[in-house]
């Protein structure tokens, strides 16, 4: 049954019981609030991560201010374009000429060509039927020598392809098939750099093979080497599309071994990576039986530091908020919240178990507008909370939290020690809340 | 014109305007927009987001719904979020897709009025035009709804404007209000001392921080209008509430600080007969004008270009919204001698401002192109780009930069230039 969250006496929102709570509609989709948690990447975040690129965005003022801004304040002004769309766009038929002929006077105006260029169409475009093959083929026609890539900004369409999903796509757009490297395998689908101490790398150095990534590319050459990997990995859930579109390109096979809390998970993610990379069975179980142990020693030092701390959890931090929940939870600790807005039907069996394991765990939804109040519970100099990810940062008010999106680059059971790390210094060393949060794109450059 | 930068940024649009410029009147504004308007609002747009709080929401607008046309659904996310949070009232504004496809907004809002029983109102945005059209109509509309409002809803204004009354603060914080304003939130309102009743009453008019983002500028303002012998009736923008824009059309003056407040002032000038007077109080010699030219202006109920007769064509650019240039070339004549012209880059706001030997430009190349014809140029830091090997003077402008520069914006209010240029 959908919950529509309500305020208590104090303008508190209430959260719901996870027994209560039906997961495949846990939340009535009403107005979306907003909280100001700005670490979770964007588009221009990601479209950056391709080394020499440059980024042309055609859309209206309103879409052009949020882009141009994080570029802006990523210090990367310079890789950053705009052609902005008019009322009068909207009705005159020339909304393909406008992409074109700005994006042909942009570069005209660069004294150097870039060697990719992103170009970013809107919502305005797909409900104007807009022919987006006519564009990319006159701009590739006129400046030849440059990559053209073909991005969309249409959050209108977020219920069938997500703007980061389709952006995921094009990041890869430009790859072409080289001659395979048997020893070179490729990391999709990740913004940030992977943990190097994760089995994944122990795997690919006993296999003696290399991994791309994108995050190491320093070059456009360096990026387009992707188009000779072996086979492709990707644990991070929005890549799906992306993969897809990649293996019919390059004729290689995709191994998607998610990030997952769950040991048995995380042991058969790591088989199949093994058995891919060709590592024999003996080191293999040597070492998850070491990283396994480490793990689980981890957890109960890190317990016995945190005592019944409450933590929450919620859904930026980590695609398996719940999974998250379900792991801690089994070491003992102390977990009170899970903010998310919906669950991944990835989750469905950790969900059942921590509903039996302790139903008062409260979800929180993060849009609903009530949450508008939430930080109004907590008083900064004396929350209890402890917090994974921003948005529960802030709405439970407390400095001690694990600043971390998307799994953070951790992975598998080294993944799990390394948490642990994380929220042992986040129980230990308070972080200024307002300024950390606001820092747009977690790890990126910032000038404020 | 090409509509399109190289390397430059681009102005807060008209859905940001009006969100800044309700922000604190105790109301629930919602942009009809899938996704993107309110983070870029709330992050770049909206410094006090995060230490005060406001009803600012996206509609969350699907692609079915915008194809199928429903708006039975955003009425009902509507009513259901108005229920619930009790906002004195609501207001809609549109991002461009729901103007493409011709959403109704007014009707909307009368039929969530009649439902609800909440003042409701739309204010007409498409996403494609800048922040000074959004805040500019939206203060208008507030204004058609409120200004208008019965006396014995009028209250007397605090005498301290960084001070809410309880029921504002009830609206906007809830029952459970933050400890370091809930000291001063009896509803014994201070007493105006006697002599307050014999100044002149003055309205602050086009105050968003997307043009005075910072606590210093507002500072000065109100110590400007405190020295000079004048009575604050009404901050309309910032450091407000509902009750206090209510009482505006109590105000003998208004001083119009950007063009965000044009539209206001119009009105209140049409249909209150308040005269206004055009200015920024920059520097010392230009704020005397700018007194004088209020009692002048509430003498003689004749509205004022305060830059008027101070304004002389220079080598010295400088770039941004009409009247904040306008009034800092003057201030820069005054006290300095030196002579400016304004680029006023935002292409929209107060042309009249303007002098011949002053253009509107906000097309990347041509602005880059006429900047070649002067020895300095004074703009927000993300122009220097195009200023080639000009000296350049940073005044960063929130509704351009954002929150880059902010901690770097000198106050140039009622205060000394000097350091500044």
């Amino acid at each position: 049954m959908l919950k529509q969250i309500s305020l208590n006496e104090n303008r508190i929102p209430e959260g719901v019981r996870i027994s209560e709570i039906d997961f495949d509609n846990p939340f009535f989709d009403g107005l979306h609030y907003n909280a100001p948690a700005r670490g979770v990447w964007n588009i221009v975040h990601t479209g950056m991560l391709i080394p020499e690129a440059h980024q042309i965005y055609v859309c209206a003022q309103g879409c052009l201010r949020g882009v141009i801004l994080t570029a802006a304040e990523m210090n990367r002004m310079e890789n950053m374009s705009w052609v902005a769309l008019r009322e009068q766009d909207m009705w005159n038929g020339e909304m393909e000429s406008r992409v074109i002929e700005g994006c042909s006077h942009i570069v005209d105006e660069m004294k150097e060509h870039p060697k990719c260029i992103l170009v970013y169409l809107s919502c305005m475009h797909l409900f104007e039927g807009c022919d987006f093959k006519v564009i990319a083929k006159e701009l590739e026609t006129r400046y030849p020598e440059i990559d053209w890539v073909d991005c969309y900004m249409t959050p209108t369409m977020r219920k069938t392809f997500e703007p980061m999903v389709m952006m995921k796509k094009s990041l890869y757009s430009p790859i072409k098939k080289l001659d395979v490297d048997k020893k070179m395998i490729g990391l999709i689908g990740c913004d940030r750099a992977t943990d190097k101490s994760c089995e994944i790398y122990s795997l690919l150095e006993k296999a003696n093979t290399k991994m791309w990534d994108i995050t190491e590319c320093k070059t456009y050459e360096d990026y387009l080497a992707l188009g000779a990997a072996s086979f492709l990995i990707s644990y991070l859930p929005v890549v799906g599309y992306a993969a897809k579109d990649l293996t019919n390109k390059l004729g290689v096979k995709h191994l998607a071994i998610d990030l997952s809390y769950d040991s048995n998970e995380i042991e058969e993610n790591l088989k199949s990576l093994a058995d891919a990379l060709n590592v024999d069975g003996e080191f293999f179980d040597a070492l998850i039986d070491t990283n396994k142990k480490k793990a689980k020693e981890a957890l109960i030092k890190t317990k016995e530091l945190l005592k019944d701390t409450p933590i929450a959890i919620d859904a930026t931090a980590t695609p398996r908020p719940v999974g998250l929940a379900l792991l801690l939870k089994k070491y003992g600790f102390n977990v009170r919240r899970i903010y998310t807005d919906a669950f991944s039907p990835k989750e469905r069996i950790a969900f059942d178990e921590l509903c039996k394991l302790d139903g008062s765990i409260e979800i929180f939804p993060l849009m609903d507008p009530t949450m508008l109040y939430a930080s109004n519970e907590e008083d900064i100099s004396s929350s209890e909370y402890l917090s994974i990810g921003q948005n529960c940062a802030y709405f439970c008010q407390t400095k001690h939290f694990v600043n971390i999106v998307e799994g953070g680059g951790m992975y598998g059971f080294d993944g799990i020690v390394n948490l642990c790390k994380l929220i042992e210094d986040a129980y230990n060393n308070p972080k200024d809340l307002k300024l950390t949060i606001s820092h747009k794109g977690i790890a990126c450059e910032s000038c404020l | 014109m090409n509509q399109t930068a190289r390397i430059i940024s681009i102005y807060a649009a008209d859905t940001s305007g009006v969100c800044s410029a309700l922000y604190e009147y105790g109301g629930m504004t919602v942009i009809h927009d899938a996704s993107g308007c309110n983070s870029t609002y709330t992050t770049h747009d909206e410094p006090r987001w995060y230490d005060k709080k406001s009803m600012m929401f996206i509609s969350g607008l699907t692609e079915k719904d915008a194809v199928m046309g429903n708006d039975d659904r955003f009425m009902e996310d509507l009513i259901v979020a108005a229920n619930e949070l009790k906002p004195a009232f609501i207001a809609l504004c549109a991002s461009p897709l729901p103007a493409m496809i011709g959403t109704d907004l007014e009707a909307i809002a009368y039929a969530v009025e009649t439902e609800t029983g909440i003042p409701s109102f739309a204010v007409k945005t498409n996403g494609m035009q800048s922040y000074i059209t959004g805040a500019g109509n939206a203060f208008l509309e507030l204004a058609k709804k409120f200004a208008n409002s019965d006396e014995n809803e009028l209250c007397q204004p605090t005498s301290n404007p960084y001070v809410f009354n309880a029921q504002a603060l009830k609206l906007m914080f809830g029952t459970k209000l933050p400890t370091a304003v809930s000291a001063n939130t009896d509803n014994d309102f201070p007493k105006p001392q006697e002599d307050t009743f014999k100044k002149i009453k003055v309205n602050l008019l086009g105050v968003a921080p997307l043009d005075y983002p910072t606590k210093e500028s507002m500072d000065s303002l109100l110590k400007f209008i405190k020295e000079s012998g004048f009575e604050l009736n009404a901050c309309v923008g910032v450091d407000t509430n509902l009750y206090e824009f209510k009482n505006i059309k109590k105000g003998e003056v208004n001083l119009l600080l950007s063009s965000c407040g044009k539209p206001l002032a119009d009105y209140l000038f049409s249909e209150y007969k308040i005269p206004f007077v055009k200015g920024v109080p920059y520097g010392l010699g230009f704020s005397d004008k700018i007194k004088e030219a209020l009692i002048k202006a509430c003498e003689s109920k004749e509205n004022i270009d305060a830059t008027e007769g101070f304004r002389e064509a220079g080598n010295v650019a400088i770039l941004g919204e009409s009247i904040m240039s306008a009034s800092l070339a003057s201030a820069l004549l005054l006290d300095k001698g030196i002579k400016a012209n304004v680029l006023e880059t935002v292409g929209d706001g107060d042309f009249e401002i303007l002098k011949p030997f002053d253009i509107s430009c906000d097309d990347e190349k041509i602005l880059e192109n006429e900047l070649k014809k002067y020895d300095v140029v004074i703009g927000d830091p993300l122009f220097k780009p195009i200023c080639a090997d000009k000296k350049f003077i940073e005044l960063p402008h929130e509704a351009f930069s954002g929150r880059c520069f902010t901690k770097n914006a000198p106050n140039l209010i009622y205060t000394s230039i000097d350091k500044f240029i």
